[in-house]
């Protein structure tokens, strides 16, 4: 029995709309790009900028 | 920050341990060296441009070999195949670096070598992205209707054309479990040696796809053999660069030390993961150093003057090093949790060994 | 149960035996790199006719306050000095490049004033496949070592295979069994 304000699917594991770029290939695969870049990006600023 | 007093530069220890380490993680899972991508990143840190070229080369000869004595444990070397084509690789590498000098003497090395490597490694995408999503699904489907599914799988038809070839002497490779002409392993050394060459790289991203789709080795004894090749071209290339004065030993010691760990965590994975799973990191490896290329030839054909595209070939030389070590943890990591019957991606399931 | 005692003590052994080993093939290269005999090697002879310099000690020349080096002789390079040497001949220590005959002659970076070379650029940007590098006179006109090359090569397969032998023995050693992958391919 469901009670007001509760959904059960939202809690199911899998289901959330967060999980979709873990449950689509591509993306995982743009998340884990973007994190990259961002990383590479600072590490560049940080350490490597006035290096030509 | 370390002074190299041989290079003249002086660049943060742990950026390049990090590299090596990165790289190493990713050489030891899809049997590359890396150089296309350590080469611009140690650029990037400081270092001259040859000199970048002699110790990337340097380094991949000692984390070749940290690699191969793993994937010698896995069984996946097939030491007929590595041995038949080493002659032909050391012949199609000298014959790419004159090639390269020939260009270089008409003074178009520069746009010639960006433009090729930009065709070669587009192509290849291609070709190993959409044969690798075509046995991934095919993998998905046998997973759903319970049909048991080995350590490989690959779609494509080129392979039983190759071994139709009957030009004696017939070599029987019996961990690859493929009995092929000698003539086609050779042509396959001589023909990415040459590659190798001309772009100045190690090959391993031309040779793995070569045996896989050309000689009709699983994915898994590709990566494990080319390993051996790089071992005997970058031996070559350290001998050939030290002599020129473009290797920093410094350099070389500590990279080496982060690709002992990269390596090793690279090369066990692949014991976790079917052939589509490396194929598919490849095909990314790939794609993503094709953006740098475009951007570098962008940059060189805008006349050096678009700072921007300068910048972002840089962003992705890095990122990409980052984003393919992170994929390759990640699989390792699904393929833990799978094994111990946890939740992961719909996706990662046929691609992991359970 | 003994079988894997054994195992693991055999992985002891090996562990301890390679690391040994790749600390000395390591610890041997670190020396003789920062006792600069690794930069002897590599700044052996002189492979143009010209002046041996240290190029790390006029970076910050300029047009309109040019380095002064003193030409003197010697085997050492010590400051603001330049040494001639013939093409051939072995480098003075400290010495990290040669600023040829023909750079002095054509006068644009370098020129000779009396009994000192005056250095007005002593770098530029060039570019090369697109990237941006910086041109100076360090390791231009020096000709290493060859056999240093053949070392190299030796450091390099015996760091290799020591540290892959020690990564072995280390898996060994904690029992983490890595068994042949059985290269079975699906039936389609």
């Amino acid at each position: 029995m469901t009670t007001p304000g509760t959904d059960p699917t939202a809690t199911a594991k899998g289901n959330g709309m967060m999980k979709w770029w873990i449950n689509s290939m591509w993306g995982f695969w743009l998340v884990l790009l973007t994190f990259s870049l961002g990383l590479a990006t600072a590490i560049y600023y940080v350490w490597l900028k006035g290096n030509i | 920050m370390f002074d190299f007093m041989i290079a003249g530069v002086q660049a943060p220890i742990f950026l390049l341990v990090f590299v090596g380490f990165t790289v190493g993680i990713v050489g030891g899972f899809i049997g590359v060296g890396g150089g296309y991508m350590v080469t611009p990143a140690l650029i990037v840190f400081g270092f001259p441009g040859y000199m970048a070229s002699g110790i990337d080369m340097t380094h991949i000869a000692g984390k070749g070999l940290v690699s191969t004595l793993r994937h010698r444990q896995l069984g996946n070397i097939d030491w007929t195949m590595a041995l038949t084509m080493v002659a032909g690789t050391m012949l199609g590498v000298e014959l790419g670096v004159r090639t390269l000098v020939y260009f270089k003497n008409l003074g178009i090395a520069g746009v010639v070598l960006l433009v090729t490597s930009v065709v070669v490694m587009f192509s290849l995408f291609l070709y190993t992205q959409i044969e690798t999503r075509r046995s991934h699904r095919q993998l998905k489907v046998m997973r759903t209707e319970g049909r048991e599914m080995g350590r490989e799988l690959h779609t494509s038809s080129l392979p039983k054309f190759f071994q139709s070839i009957n030009l004696a002497p017939i070599v029987r490779c019996r961990t690859a479990r493929v009995v092929v002409s000698m003539w086609v392993i050779v042509l396959v050394g001589v023909v990415t040696g040459f590659l190798a060459g001309f772009l100045g790289v190690g090959g391993g991203f031309i040779r793995v796809p070569a045996l896989v789709y050309l000689v009709g080795a699983s994915t898994h004894i590709a990566v494990g053999t080319d390993l051996v090749e790089i071992v005997f071209s970058g031996g070559y290339g350290a001998l050939r660069h030290s002599i020129e004065g473009h290797v920093d030993m410094m350099a070389v010691v500590f990279m080496i030390s982060g690709a002992l760990f990269g390596a090793q965590i690279g090369s066990i994975a692949t014991a976790y993961v079917r052939g589509p799973a490396i194929r598919y990191v490849l095909s990314y490896s790939l794609i993503l150093a094709t953006f740098g290329s475009v951007m570098r030839l962008a940059y060189v054909l805008t006349g050096q003057k678009v700072e921007w595209l300068s910048l972002i070939a840089v962003m992705l030389t890095l990122g990409e090093m980052i984003f393919l070590c992170l994929f390759i943890m990640s699989l390792l990591y699904f393929a833990w949790r799978n094994k111990r019957g946890a939740w992961v991606p719909d996706w990662v399931k046929s691609l992991v060994i359970s | 149960m003994t079988d894997t005692v054994n195992a693991r003590r055999r992985g002891v052994v090996k562990f301890s035996f390679w690391t040994v080993i790749a600390a000395t093939v390591m610890s041997l290269t670190v020396r003789s790199y920062m006792s600069g005999q690794m930069a002897e090697w590599f700044y052996h002879r002189a492979a143009v006719s010209g002046y041996a310099v240290n190029a790390d000690m006029f970076k910050d020349a300029t047009k309109s306050k040019p380095a002064v080096l003193q030409i003197s002789t010697g085997n050492e390079i010590n400051g603001l000095v330049a040494i001639r040497v013939e093409k051939g001949d072995r480098l003075p220590r400290n010495t990290n490049g040669v600023i040829a005959d023909q750079t002095v002659t054509k006068g644009r970076r370098a020129v000779l004033a009396g009994a000192t070379l005056q250095v007005f650029i002593p770098w530029e940007i060039k570019d090369a496949k697109g990237f941006k590098f910086k041109d100076t006179f360090k390791h231009k006109g020096v000709e290493t070592w060859p056999w240093s090359g053949v070392w190299n090569v030796i450091i390099v397969a015996m760091l290799g295979l020591s540290l892959g032998l020690m990564a072995e023995g280390f898996t060994d050693m904690l029992g983490f069994k890595l068994e042949k992958i059985q290269h079975r391919a699906t039936r389609r």
